[in-house]
């Protein structure tokens, strides 16, 4: 049993809309990248996941710990970094505040203010540039780094890729890699194929709001019908 | 000229005063998204609690730190019995419910006579500016405001506390999600409104008469100031009040029948062409 996630017959609802009809997976060890159509209830996967929503029932468990019912503060202090569809970074803080927000009492660890830095050196050119005028792919590097700051075991990320330039698309995979080979899980949520099968070998799809088979990262590249079955039309 | 300077000053006067009333309110939306209809409760107990404790010790000083401090206790209650309530109309109404309850309360305590503390003697000489003289006390409360001002936006700034207020305006979820626990915060920001509040009634109760019906007229300036400089914003509420202490000093004295024709005008002018304040964020 030691598995970094284990989320078991989830159901979430929003009024009486079933979103999540028993969703079921484990996170053993680097990744588990879930794809699927828009709508299919991913985000909201996400959401329960990050007590943000409610769970109907089943349970989530967090390294042997029950955080099925948790508030949504405490989860994160248990080590889960959380970087949301869209980034939601604060319009009314700049880069260097999004850091000292997280970072007050995390001196010591692995991931402090200067590791940022370090790790986005883009960022250093303008830390009291407020959030709201950084670039797309800026914007993504605070996100990260705003997680990373909780020093977690697992980081969340809710199609990370959106909105970016391709070349900061290559940048962020390679984020990725360099985060999985330092010792952190990763629950990638995506609906962009090329990098969902760059960073997981294979990819657990989700229609209406289930997960309902695991396919190959290798054969869903090279399958073009069996992408569009899945994951509907240009995918 | 001589009148309409004296006007300006009186205008710009009454929004310190004006500032210190609203600062706290906006406060409570940014971050919470709180409609506190007590917030002219906090006023006249502040105000009420001031008298009682000059006319018991003579220390006006004593007076506005009590008034604040049992203010501040109010609010923290008050924020007790929120937390029990979900919507956002339960929250107005409770608020409002407990308003009127004390109020009434305030009723049997100090009669329904207007009162009005009495100046400090520090205050008591007039100030001499461009060749004639002004009330000193009046002087002194634009300097308060501004000092509170300068110490809030210093707050908000500088610390780390400051900083969750400004995130948490932002998107509370996402503050939760980075592993602070914002309840804790909302408590420490009521109390702080409540505290600003009721110094505010002691401070405005000194030179502005009150009495029972005096909680609605605060609370509907408080709701101007707001909504015109945005609510959640603290230069908002400051630039807000400004605008209505000069369009009141100045209607008036020009046109008293029309004066809350005036600042409902202005606040209407306003949202016209800025629906969220004027320093409010863009929804």
């Amino acid at each position: 049993m030691n598995e970094i996630l284990s989320v078991n017959d989830i159901n979430s609802h929003y009024g009486s809309s079933h979103v999540l009809q028993g969703v079921t997976f484990e996170l053993k060890d680097k990744i588990v990248a879930i794809v699927g159509r828009n709508g299919m209830g991913k985000s909201t996967l996400v959401k329960v996941i990050m007590g943000l929503v409610p769970t109907t029932s089943g349970k989530t468990i967090l390294k042997g710990i029950d955080i099925t019912n948790k508030k949504t503060y405490q989860i994160a202090s248990l080590g889960v970094g959380y970087i949301p569809q869209g980034r939601e970074l604060f319009p009314s803080l700049s880069v260097n505040e999004h850091f000292q927000l997280v970072t007050r009492h995390n001196t010591g660890k692995a991931w402090n203010i200067e590791s940022i830095y370090n790790l986005f050196p883009n960022l250093k050119k303008q830390p009291n540039k407020g959030a709201a005028f950084l670039s797309g792919g800026e914007q993504q590097m605070v996100a990260i780094g705003r997680a990373l700051l909780v020093n977690p075991s697992l980081l969340i990320m809710d199609e990370p890729s959106e909105g970016l330039a391709p070349i900061m698309v290559k940048s962020l995979i390679e984020t990725c890699k360099q985060l999985m080979s330092s010792g952190i899980s990763i629950l990638l949520v995506e609906q962009n194929i090329h990098v969902a099968t760059s960073l997981a070998e294979e990819l657990h799809i989700m229609v209406s709001g289930r997960i309902v088979q695991k396919v190959d990262s290798e054969t869903i590249l090279h399958d073009i019908s069996l992408r569009q079955k899945l994951l509907g039309v240009g995918a | 000229m001589d009148k309409i300077i004296i006007q300006f000053l009186n205008g710009l006067t009454f929004g310190g005063l004006l500032f210190l009333i609203s600062s706290g309110f906006t406060l409570l939306f940014g971050v919470m998204q709180v409609v506190n209809m007590a917030h002219g409760m906090f006023y006249i107990v502040g105000a009420y609690i001031g008298l009682t404790v000059q006319k018991q010790t003579g220390n006006w000083f004593l007076a506005i730190i009590v008034g604040s401090i049992t203010v501040g206790i109010i609010a923290f209650l008050v924020e007790k019995l929120i937390r029990f309530v979900k919507s956002d109309l339960t929250q107005a109404l409770l608020t409002l419910g407990i308003a009127v309850a004390i109020r009434d309360l305030c009723l049997i305590i100090w009669g329904g006579l207007p009162q009005i503390m009495k100046e400090p003697s520090f205050t008591q000489f007039p100030i001499k500016i461009f060749g004639f003289t002004y009330p000193g006390y009046r002087l002194f409360v634009l300097v308060l405001s501004i000092f509170i001002g300068v110490l809030m936006w210093f707050l908000l700034k500088s610390t780390q506390y400051g900083r969750i207020i400004r995130a948490g305006t932002d998107n509370r979820k996402m503050v939760s999600a980075l592993g602070i626990n914002i309840d804790r915060t909302y408590t420490t920001v009521f109390v702080i409104a409540g505290l600003l509040t009721g110094l505010s009634g002691a401070v405005g109760g000194t030179y502005i008469g009150f009495g029972p019906g005096t909680d609605f007229t605060i609370l509907t300036y408080a709701l101007v100031v707001v909504i015109m400089g945005g609510l959640g914003s603290i230069p908002g509420a400051a630039l807000g009040a400004v605008i209505v202490g000069l369009v009141d000093s100045f209607g008036r004295t020009y046109v008293p029948q029309l004066t809350n024709f005036l600042m409902m005008g202005s606040l209407v002018i306003v949202l016209l062409f800025r629906p969220t304040g004027l320093l409010g964020r863009k929804e």
